[in-house]
Parts: C-alpha cells; structure tokens; sequence
C-alpha cells in the first residue's frame, strides 16, 4: 500500500556564512493515512526544514518527497499549490498574517478562498470549523488582531482544518504560555485528526506538544530516528553517535 | 572628522544606512524614484512657470542696458530721428542711442523665421548691455551686415558672410550676414527672436528712412526726473515716456494669464509632486518602524532613534531629489521650451531656459521634507504609551486602520471644503487659485469614504460571485487604511489636474477657434506679410489694392489696418476695420453693448470697441467716452461695445480704419481683405489675386480657411505649457503611483507568501494583486475625475472673468474618460511586472520578516 507522505534519502543544506549547513541528511520516513508521526527535536535541529518539505513548500536538494505516491519535487508550483489547497494544511505560528481590520471568521474564509469558494460558502464553512474548535459566534466576529496567543491556535487549527485535508503539519503548534490551554489543544488536534482521519506530521521542542503520537521520533544534526515506543526516553542520534564512537 | 550626534558617531550613521541599503534595496530604491519622480514634476513645473519672463528679462537688460528712460513711438512707423538727436541734448541726459525696431522675416537656405529687427548706432555701447562687450574694442565690426543669433541661423540654414533674404513691410531685401553669436558673446540675445543690424541698414530694409521707433535715455546721476520730464516735452503728447524697462512690465501684462494659470496648474502640480515624494516614503514606514523597535532593544534612546531615523530621510531625500532635479531639467527641455507664439508677435522672447538657484533649491526642499515628513511617523512608536516591541506585535497593522469617526469627518470636512470654495470663487473670481489647491484637498478627503463603500460592495459581491482573487482583495480592502489611501491619492491628484487644466485649455481653445473664426470669415482672401502674427505688420501696398480690384473674380478689396498700442501696463491689440466689412465686432466676443448699435457706431467713427480687462482698468461702461493715446497726440473715443479680449490677453480695441488712418497718420494697411464674386472658389480667388500682386515674397495670399487653420495651429502652440503640465502631470503620477503600487505589493510578499500556505496559486494571488491596485486606481480616478469636472468648470470660469480670454465651459466627457483610462492603463502595465514578481514569491517567503 502507498504510504501518504515517504521521504525516500532527503538532503537539504543552507547556506551559513561562507560554507553550506547540511540540515537534513538523507532522512527517509513514511506516514500512512490516518497516523501520526511526532518529530522531537532542539532549535535549529533541522524539524522545521522537515516539516516545509513534507508540505511542499520547500523543495529538498536530493532525494524525493512523495504525497500519495507523487514525488513533489516533480510537480509544478501549480501543482504543489493545489495540494497545500485540499490535502494538506500547514500550520505554523510563523506564518501568521493578518489584514487590518479582519474579522476571526473572514480571515479563515479568506484562506478558503482559493477553492473557487464565494465569501458566503467560504464563511458558512468557516465558522462551522471554528465552532469545532471551540471559537463561538461572538469569537469568530471579533477582530482577528486582538486574539491571544490560545486563541490565534485555535483559530489556526481551524483555519487547517476548514480545508479538510489529509496529512496535517504542524510546525511547533502550541506556544501556550498556560498548560492547561496546551492540553486542552492537544486533545482538540487528535481528536479532530482522528474523526477526520488525518494523519498528522507534528514537530516540537517540547515533549508534551507530541503526547499520544502512534511513532515519535527524533531529530539532531539533520539525522532523523525513530523510537520503537512512544513515552520511552529518547536516545538522540548525537547520543548514538558519541556512544557508537566510545564502543569502537 | 567623525563627530557624535546625539551620542552616535556620524560613521556609524553611514553604516547603519549602508546595512539598510543592503537589505532593503529594492524598498530603498522604489521610495527613492518615487520622491524623484516627484521632485522632477516639481522642478520641471516651476521652470516652465518662469523661463518665459525670466528669459525676456535677461534679453530686455541686454537691450537697454545702463539706459533707465526711453522715448518710444506709438506706432511702427516710428518717428523722426531728429527727435532722437534733441534728446541727446537735453539738459542732464548722459547718453541717448536711437533704435529702430520693426518686425520682419528672415529666409535663409534651410527656412523662414520671423524675429523683430534691431536697427542700433553705436550710441548702445556707450549703454553696456550688448553694446560694451560686444561692439566695442576687440568686439564685432560694426559692419553693414545682419547679426543673427545663434537659434536663428540655425534655423534659417544661415552662415556669416553668405546673403540672406530679409522681409520687411511686405518688401524682400538680401542682406549679408555678418556675424552669428552664440550665448557666450551673447548671452540670452543669441537665443532671441532678435536681428541687430546699424540703423541705417534698419531704415533702408524697413523703408522708414529718417526714423526711429525707441530713443534709450542715460541720464546724468540723479536727473531722471528732470530728464524724463525734458522728454515729455520734447513728445509733445505723440510720443510715450517710459522706463526703458517698460518693454518687461508690458510682458508681465501679456504673459499674466499664462503665468497665471501656469501658477495655477504648477501649484496642484507642486502638490502632487510633494505627495509623490511623501507618498513613496510613507510606504517603508513598517519596516522603518521595526528598524526603530530594534533600536531601542539594543539601546539606542529616542534621541538617537530621532537622529538615525532624520539621517537616514536626509539622505535618501538628498539623493533621490538630486536624481529628480536632472530629471526634471531633462524633462523641461524636452517639452517646456516652446514660447507662445502669440506673444512672439508682440515680445522678441528668447527659448533660453532659465534655471535660477532658488528653484533648484525648492526642488530639493520639496523632496527632502517629503521624506523627512514620512520618516516621522515612526516616533509615534517612541512615545512611553507605547511598548518598545509595538512595531512587531502589530502584525495585522491595526495602526493603520482609519477609523470610521475618522472617516466621517473627512467627509464632511471635504463637504465643507467645498461649499466654501464655491461660496468663495463665486464671491471673488481671483480666489480661483486658492480654491483650486483647496479642491484638490477635498479630494483626499472623500477617497476614504469612497473607500469604506467600495469595500462594502467588494464584501457584498464577493459573498455571491466565486472568485479567488476578489475573496482576496476584498479581505484586504476590508477597512480604509492610509496606505490605501495614500496610493489612491496621488492617482486622485493625479487625474483632478489633468481633467482641470484639460478641460479649461480645450474650452479656451474652442472660444479662441470661434473668436478667430468670426474675425476672419469678413474676407475670402487676406493678403498679410505672413508669420504667426496678429495682423498687426503694415506692408507698403504699392498699388496691390487697385490691380486685386481689377483681377478677374474679385467682389471687392478693403484695406485692414491693425497693430499695437501701449497704454499703461498693456500692450493692446488695435484692430482698425474698413467699414464695408460685414462684422466689425465678433457677435460671440461680445459682453456689453448691443451689436447691432456698436457696430452701426463703429462704422460712423468715433466710437470703439474695448475688452472687459481694459475697461475695467479705465472704469469704462458702455456709451463712456476716454481719451487714447495715438501717434498724433490723444484722442477721444466713445465706448460702443465692450468685450472679451479676443485672444490677446492685454486685450483688444476695435475701430473703423478711417479713425486709424486719421489717428495713425498713416494709410499703410496691415492686410488686404478680399472678396471673391460667388461662382469662384477660394483656391481660384487666391491664384487670381497673387496674379495681381505679382512677386512679392513679402507678402502671403491666404484663403479664409487657410488663415483660419494658422490661428488654430497659433492658439494650440500658444497653449503648448498647459498641455505639457496636464500631460507630464498625468505620465509621472502614473509612474509614482505604479512606483508606490509596487512598493507597497512587494512589502506585502510575506502575506503574499503566507497565502500560498494556504493554497493559492501564482496566478490567482497576481490576479488578486492586479484587482486591488484596479481598485485603489479605480477609487482614486474616480474621485480625482469628479473633482476635475468641478475643477474645470471654476478654471474657465476664472479664464473668463480674470483673464477676458473666451471660454465657454463645455462636459468633456471622452477626455475625462480618456485621463482616467490612460492613468491607470500606465499605472498597471507597469506594476504589472513587479506584482508578478511579488505572486511569485515562494511559499517560504512567509516565514521571512
């Protein structure tokens, strides 16, 4: 059976200075429809590189990013386009621009737009969406620029969501400053990704942002592993490596 | 040499403006040509609006020279030279020099020219001016010859020492040239309409033999009075005692309305062009307010934000107003060098271009506070309310929000503007300037308004009709942001000049095309000495008159006698008619006075028709009575009529030719008017009469329609400035407005960017992009074109009641439509590029501030 998202051997390199930073280094994973994969790792461990390939909003050096057997890196930007438009939902707390003055419902109906969508259809949807996630009606008609930062992931999700996709990626998703916020999202997002049968592509730095993941796995200097387990302690490749070094 | 300002050293004022060049390139560059466009406008307009007197000014002191009074005839025939040698002796005059002038044709092998002949003696050497340098020891000789400047011989195809063909009073005579000066011997004289040649050689060609038109006078230090009053003794009332500058005050007159509606158009071209500039900076205000949040997390306090941020607009201002400045010379040559041939006629002025200091310097201005100005907005963050991260946390720019109070408001301010221009222009005409720069105010005031109701029905619309990039632009316009408004602003001050100056040049030319066209249809063929005149140059007629009478096909033949007369500050233009002309008065020139009794006045003698600016001088009505001065001394005249000026901005006297002939002394005429028997046709009728008249290259034989063309093609040159404003005006807002329209786009590349996360492709966000820099055009013409419309009606308005000129308001609803298509077709072929270039960006580009 084709996996829905395989990394087959990717590399991907930026430039730092005068030399080049080898981010990912032949990383190869799969993700089937409906499971997901929690990626742990430390700033600058290379999970955000991972996780714009796995969308397609980055393109990698070598290898091949396959969605449902279609190697990205072959499609067109059109192409990539319509995938991000339909079977997958990228959220990441980066990306977050907002027009002046826009209302939580329009600004998720706005993202719908590209569907071919009229306002009212995107909007109808959109707050069917947001009532899920637990914005109401009196929440979706307030301006988007005073949300908090729970409120913005809410709306976030919801934003994800409202295109019904199949893999959910999800750059560092919770930035919560409350911890009963946080956890309250994370049940949200499994949830919605279970009933929906979503597979998700989670990435942290924070071990509790990947609870309840079916595979976790780790990533440092651009080498990803996996754990047989999730919830067992988690031997970082860097750790092998030295420990491997140490044996020899 | 590296001092601190405020604490931070002046090289690392440069550094920081070195390390924001590099990483805001392409901002830098698109706010920079934005202000040049602008100081170009600016510069460009302001020299337009004072090459004309300035150049004149510069020609007249050349003449005149340390010379402070003058003896001037009233008419070209001049007056006799014995005059001239009695001045030279008048008690406490130090220098006289007799000139002759009289306007002639000069025809070289390449073409014709016409110029206004300078016959001098050596007498102005001892005045300066052109004469010390030049005729003086080591100078020109002062040979026999023609001395033609530089413009004049090139476009004659004349050489110094080859013949050239002079026309004067209707008579062709070969001359030789003897020199041909250029600005360095010259100065503003070799740019001139302008021939200088000894007086005798001036009286021989003009077959004015003995006389002289102008004695200039030195008198001794301290006798001016005593002099001028000698002088006025010796004219006995024929002649005009004036300062010898007086030829510049009657310029000033002559050239008022131009240069008052030249200040006019310039000062809403000023205007758009300041907005030009302030608008290009405002739009790097975000980022500049970011660059000013993370200055103060590492450190810097407000007075050192206040100097960077005051640096870096200085600079930047400098720059990009020093490239404006070359821009706009560029530009004022390309168009603005063309001088009104109606005033050629009257004045020898020069297409010298004159760019004094203080212009350049206004240029400058204009771009750097336009820079500094939009570089302020960012202390806003600086003030303790505010936290010092603000700029970063106002991500989806609330601060740029107009809110709806604030929108209101400026609608009914505008409203109110409006009524209080109209209450104001209708009360006093001359505060039409004022109210124009006020109107043009009210236009910034409604975009907002026209804004929050585009956006509604850009919501309404988009809740029906499926399509992905009016969902986006519709989520952009949702609120009326200054940066919106600030872009449809200038495309609204854009339009609003152009519809304004527009609309009341091509009134202007419709009622001069209907004025000229009554006062030439009286004949079917006018015989004149030719060139872009008035009618105003008498020829010898030599018996023409009788043998056109006898060619076969001829009704009938009249003298017309015409020319100038200066009273006062005006240079009037005299039109003396044959009473056998079927209208003396144009019925569609006329305000005061029935036509039917003026004209039956005119034709007993006596009585004269006068324009509106004159009478008004003079507090004449109709059935007055005045004294005119003429070259036989005063003469009183009653007032039948009163009219517009017909043209001639110092205005008009009509009279009958006999008056003239008794008056002027003189029965030369300045045109044959002939009618032609009904079964021939006016190319028959005019081969008849050059037949009759034999060779005479002084003299050209036009057909109504002929004739009628040339005063067209006069008019349309005449209005060449204002076109050229209304056009350069309309093509760099354009450019600015693209400019800005880009700019703000590519600041706009993240959220862009972020989109695309979302699902939309290239094309759908350039669709989108193109779609809201329509609209912000759309919403910006349509209020600058509304604008205009009134903006033209209170133009010609004015035109009429200040400057007597005819023009009858007329909708031009095509040239509006015109204005506004052309703008935003320039506007979005040329962001059309840049705004695919920002729909390109790639998805990640989100992840970038």
């Amino acid at each position: 059976m084709t996996p829905l998202l395989s990394f087959v051997n990717v590399s991907k390199r930026y430039p730092d200075g005068g030399r080049e930073l080898l981010v990912l280094d032949r990383v190869s994973l799969e993700i089937e429809a409906g499971c997901s994969i929690g990626v742990y790792g430390a700033r600058g461990s290379g999970k955000s590189t991972l996780l714009r390939l796995a969308a397609g909003i980055a393109l990698p050096d070598s290898g091949a990013v396959c969605f449902a057997g279609r190697d990205t890196t072959r499609m067109t930007a059109g192409e990539r386009s319509r995938l991000l438009r339909g079977a997958i939902a990228f959220m990441s707390a980066e990306d977050w621009r907002a027009n002046p003055g826009e209302s939580v419902v329009d600004h998720v109906a706005t993202s719908l737009g590209s569907e071919g969508l009229t306002m009212r259809e995107a909007r109808r949807r959109a707050l069917r969406v947001l009532d899920e996630v637990g914005v109401g009606a009196s929440g979706a008609q307030a301006p988007v620029a005073s949300l908090s930062l729970t409120s913005r992931t809410r709306v976030m999700l919801a934003r994800a969501l409202a295109r019904a996709p199949r893999l959910l990626v999800l750059d560092e998703p919770a930035s919560m400053p409350n911890l009963g916020d946080r956890d309250r999202f994370y049940t949200l997002l499994r949830s919605a990704a279970r009933e929906r049968n979503i597979a998700l592509l989670v990435a942290s730095e924070e071990m509790a942002a990947l609870q309840g993941v079916g595979v976790l796995m780790s990533i440092a200097d651009g080498e990803l592993c996996s754990t047989e387990e999730p919830g067992t302690l988690l031997q970082l490749p860097s750790r092998r490596r030295a420990a491997r070094e140490q044996s020899g | 040499m590296n001092p601190r300002i405020a604490g931070v050293r002046l090289s690392m004022l440069f550094h920081l403006y070195r390390v924001r060049l590099r990483s805001h390139a392409v901002q830098e560059l698109l706010a920079g040509s934005g202000i040049a466009v602008g100081v170009a406008l600016v510069l460009g307009v302001l020299v337009a609006n004072t090459s004309l007197t300035s150049s004149a000014g510069d020609l007249v002191h050349q003449v005149v020279g340390s010379a402070r009074l003058q003896l001037a005839a009233r008419s070209p025939a001049g007056f006799d030279r014995r005059l001239a040698r009695m001045s030279e002796h008048l008690p406490g005059v130090r220098v006289a020099a007799a000139v002759l002038r009289e306007n002639v044709a000069v025809v070289g092998p390449r073409g014709r020219e016409s110029l206004q002949l300078l016959g001098v003696t050596l007498e102005v050497a001892k005045l300066g001016g052109i004469g010390r340098r030049n005729f003086g020891p080591g100078g020109f000789s002062f040979s026999e010859g023609l001395i033609l400047p530089a413009s004049v011989a090139a476009a004659t195809g004349a050489e110094p020492g080859q013949r050239v063909t002079v026309l004067a009073r209707g008579e062709a005579h070969a001359v030789t040239v003897s020199a041909v000066v250029s600005s360095t011997t010259f100065g503003a004289l070799a740019s001139s309409p302008v021939a200088i040649t000894p007086l005798p050689v001036a009286q021989r060609l003009t077959g004015l033999q003995g006389r002289v038109t102008q004695v200039l006078v030195q008198p001794q230090r301290g006798s001016q009075a005593r002099v001028a009053g000698e002088l006025r003794t010796l004219a006995a009332g024929r002649l005009d005692v004036e300062p010898a500058e007086n030829e510049l005050r009657l310029l000033a007159q002559a050239a008022k309305p131009n240069d008052q509606s030249s200040s006019l158009f310039a000062s809403i071209s000023v205007m758009v062009g300041f907005l030009l500039a302030l608008n290009a900076m405002l739009l790097t205000v975000p980022e500049r307010r970011r660059f000013v949040a993370d200055l103060r997390m590492q450190g810097y306090d407000w007075r050192q934000v206040l100097v960077l941020l005051g640096f870096q607009a200085v600079v930047l201002g400098l720059v990009a107003s020093a490239a404006g400045v070359l821009l706009g010379d560029l530009l004022s040559h390309a168009f603005f060098h063309h001088i009104p041939a109606y005033l050629i006629t009257a004045f020898p002025i020069g297409t010298q271009e004159v760019l004094p200091f203080r212009t350049i310097l206004l240029a400058l201005g204009c771009g750097v506070l336009a820079s500094v100005m939009a570089s302020l907005s960012p202390i806003a963050d600086l003030r303790p309310s505010r936290t010092t991260d603000a700029a970063f946390r106002d991500r989806a720019g609330a601060t740029e929000i107009l809110a709806r109070r604030t929108v209101l408001g400026l609608s009914i301010a505008g409203a109110a503007l409006i009524a209080l221009i109209t209450v104001l222009v209708l009360a006093e005409a001359s505060l039409t300037i004022v109210g124009g720069v006020a109107l043009a105010l009210t236009t910034l005031c409604a975009i907002p308004s026209l804004f929050a109701a585009v956006g509604r029905v850009l919501r309404w619309t988009g809740e029906r009709v499926r399509s992905s990039a009016l969902i986006v632009v519709a989520s952009e316009l949702r609120v009326v942001t200054t940066r919106s408004v600030a872009l449809a602003g200038v495309a609204a001050l854009a339009v609003y000049g152009s519809v304004a100056i527009g609309g009341a040049r091509v009134d202007l030319l419709r009622g001069l095309d209907s004025n000229f066209n009554e006062y030439l249809r009286t004949a079917d063929i006018w015989v004149t000495t030719g060139g872009n005149d008035l009618t105003t140059n008498a020829f010898t007629a030599r018996g023409a008159s009788a043998a056109i009478a006898r060619a076969p096909g001829i009704a009938s033949v009249r003298t017309y006698q015409g020319g100038f007369l200066d009273v006062g500050p005006r240079r009037l233009w005299i039109i003396a008619r044959p009473a056998g002309d079927s209208s003396l008065i144009p019925s569609s020139q006329l305000l005061h006075g029935s036509l039917p009794a003026a004209t039956r006045l005119l034709r007993g003698g006596g009585w004269v028709g006068i324009s509106d600016g004159f009478a008004a001088e003079h507090h004449l009505r109709v059935g007055d009575s005045f004294s005119l001065p003429t070259p036989t001394g005063q003469a009183r005249f009653g007032v039948a009529a009163i009219t517009t000026n017909l043209g001639w901005s110092p205005g008009a006297l009509i009279m009958n030719a006999v008056d003239y002939r008794r008056h002027w002394h003189t029965g030369d005429p300045s045109a044959l008017e002939v009618d032609l028997e009904a079964n021939v046709t006016p190319a028959a009728g005019r081969r008849a009469v050059e037949r009759a008249i034999g060779y005479r290259p002084g003299l050209r034989v036009q057909s109504f329609r002929e004739r009628q063309a040339q005063y067209a093609a006069d008019s349309r040159q005449g209005l060449h400035a204002l076109s050229e404003i209304a056009g350069m005006l309309l093509i760099a807002a354009a450019l600015a407005v693209a400019s800005a329209l880009s700019a703000a786009i590519w600041q706009r590349r993240a959220r862009l960017a972020a989109l695309k996360i979302q699902g939309y492709d290239t094309a759908q966000l350039w669709r989108a992009v193109l779609l809201e820099s329509a609209i912000v055009l759309g919403v910006g013409c349509a209020i600058g074109a509304t604008a205009g419309v009134y903006g033209h009606a209170l133009a010609s308005r004015w035109l009429r009641l200040t400057t007597g000129f005819p023009a009858p308001f007329a909708l031009g609803l095509g040239e509006v439509f015109l204005t506004f298509a052309l703008l935003a077709i320039i506007a979005l072929a040329v962001l059309s590029l840049p705004g695919l270039a920002a729909a390109r960006a790639p998805a990640r580009a989100a992840f970038q501030e």
